[in-house]
């Protein structure tokens, strides 16, 4: 609808203020919400209306969504020491009867916001290696001391990514597997050798080290008004391996139109929770 | 474009009717066509676009993840260069010019030989595409160029012996943005596969994780 004001002012009328404010208070709400797509002049919208990512600068994206958005990314042709994110999983040490330690993977997460309920569609794309591990110095899992049959190589050396959302898993880790070798998916673990890893054939290079591109994509259903917790978690099951390259995006999707917003309920007015992050 | 301009009271003057009245008029005048209507690039720039809209309907996002079981595909000479459905999405999407849906697919793929075949391959032997389809009036119709992937190149980098050419456990994420140049209603999503020969190879898909964004600008 288009504006209307409530009130119009005639010579020789006694001027009330409330009404001067009535007015100014239906403007003011209209521009802020009250503008419908009928009240637009017609237009036509093309690629050249898109507006460039310019949260990403890594590849030509752009911005679709209607709330805020989030990203981290790193890029580089070879990657420094000092700048890949390292796990391993010789820290279950302290505990060697523990399969699983998930742990964080830096720059892949991040605290977000919603002003109200929203949808948040996250990706993630990186690069992780995994390199030899060795056996003797107790860096493979799971410990099973007489391993049988259907034990398998995914069962004790690669290690998993999982993103999850205030704690809670997304995907299923096995979908986020990084080999540590050529994987052939059903072999029995064979303990006591340096690594199963070691000499096999076809192998690039007969060396155990690999990259592969993890990728997740997941849309988080009606997050609640509040902060959330993203996270992107490893369970490192090799002695050493790295993520480098990354890409993380964040983008938050609000409920189609507003039934009513009133001055009290538009974000900059709402009270956020004394709480330190 | 529409453009209101303000004529507030001047201090010490008397205080008319006429300039009471005059920037809601020109409000009134500027949004219901009489001098113009609002100039809708007004109304998306940086991250917003029409989706806050009072009375903006429909989801901008799609309901859930498609999430899909596991099924192979290949290994069937009859899936030979045509396109072949692998997730079919309903929904119902009245679509304006001004509007932009993004898709996006993240399959988890894994594929196996299962004719051994002379090293090295040919592309036509073993590769394999994924393309966008949307469903306007009963009919499928392709949108955008199939994306590719080749089964020699990815995975676990060997250039060995054929049945090492594998891709295990992938993900071949895919997207797409669509912009109708007229008003189309979508009924349908679907991701079709391609094989340039579909005797060598069997394609294992599943959890595609189809989903929508339906941004209004």
């Amino acid at each position: 609808m288009p504006f209307t004001p409530p009130n119009t002012f005639t010579t020789s009328q006694v001027l009330q203020g409330t009404q001067v404010a009535q007015n100014e208070e239906a403007a003011r709400k209209y521009i802020n919400v009250d503008i419908v797509e009928a009240d637009l002049q017609d237009s036509v919208f093309g690629d050249s209306d898109l507006q460039e990512g310019e949260a990403f600068q890594v590849t030509l994206d752009n911005i679709f969504m209607t709330g805020d958005q989030y990203s981290n990314f790193f890029a580089q042709k070879e990657v420094p020491r000092q700048s890949r994110i390292y796990h391993t999983s010789t820290v279950k040490r302290q505990k060697p009867m523990e399969t699983i330690k998930w742990v964080a993977v830096p720059q892949l997460g991040k605290q977000i916001y919603c002003e109200t309920i929203a949808n948040v569609l996250i990706e993630v794309a990186f690069f992780a290696y995994e390199d030899e591990n060795n056996d003797c110095r107790g860096a493979v899992f799971p410990w099973i001391n007489t391993p049988t049959a259907g034990n398998t190589r995914s069962d004790g050396q690669d290690s998993r990514y999982i993103l999850a959302i205030d704690g809670s898993d997304t995907y299923a880790p096995d979908e986020t597997i990084n080999f540590s070798f050529n994987e052939a998916g059903a072999t029995t673990i064979v303990f006591g050798q340096f690594s199963v890893m070691q000499g096999r054939s076809n192998f690039q290079a007969d060396a155990t080290g690999q990259r592969k591109l993890i990728r997740m994509q997941y849309l988080a259903k009606n997050l609640s008004q509040g902060w959330h917790n993203i996270a992107v978690l490893c369970d490192p099951r090799n002695e050493w391996g790295y993520v480098d390259c990354h890409v993380f995006s964040v983008e938050m999707f609000y409920k189609m139109g507003y039934d009513t917003v009133e001055t009290s309920t538009i974000a900059t007015n709402r009270k956020l929770p004394e709480t330190q992050y | 474009m529409s453009n209101a301009s303000f004529n507030y009271q001047d201090a010490r003057a008397v205080i008319t009717a006429t300039n009471l009245n005059q920037p809601f008029t020109a409000l009134k005048d500027a949004s219901d066509g009489t001098s113009g209507k609002i100039d809708p690039s007004n109304t998306r720039s940086e991250a917003f676009n029409r989706n806050h809209f009072k009375q903006s309907v429909g989801p901008n996002v799609s309901d859930s993840d498609f999430d899909s079981n596991e099924t192979v595909y290949g290994f069937n000479p009859a899936q030979t260069e045509v396109f072949t459905t692998i997730a079919t999405f309903p929904v119902n999407l009245a679509l304006q010019p001004n509007d932009c849906l993004r898709l996006g697919s993240n399959p988890l793929v894994t594929t196996t030989s299962v004719n051994t075949l002379a090293s090295p391959l040919i592309r036509s032997e073993s590769a394999f595409y994924l393309c966008w389809f949307l469903t306007i009036g009963g009919v499928d119709v392709q949108i955008g160029y199939p994306f590719g992937y080749n089964t020699i190149v990815a995975g676990d980098g060997n250039t060995g012996s054929s049945d090492n050419k594998t891709l295990f456990y992938e993900r071949l994420p895919m997207s797409y943005c669509y912009l109708p140049s007229i008003a189309t209603t979508v009924t349908a999503i679907k991701v079709k596969i391609y094989f340039d020969d579909a005797t060598h190879y069997r394609v294992d898909l599943k959890n595609l994780y189809l989903h929508y964004v339906w941004a209004k600008f």
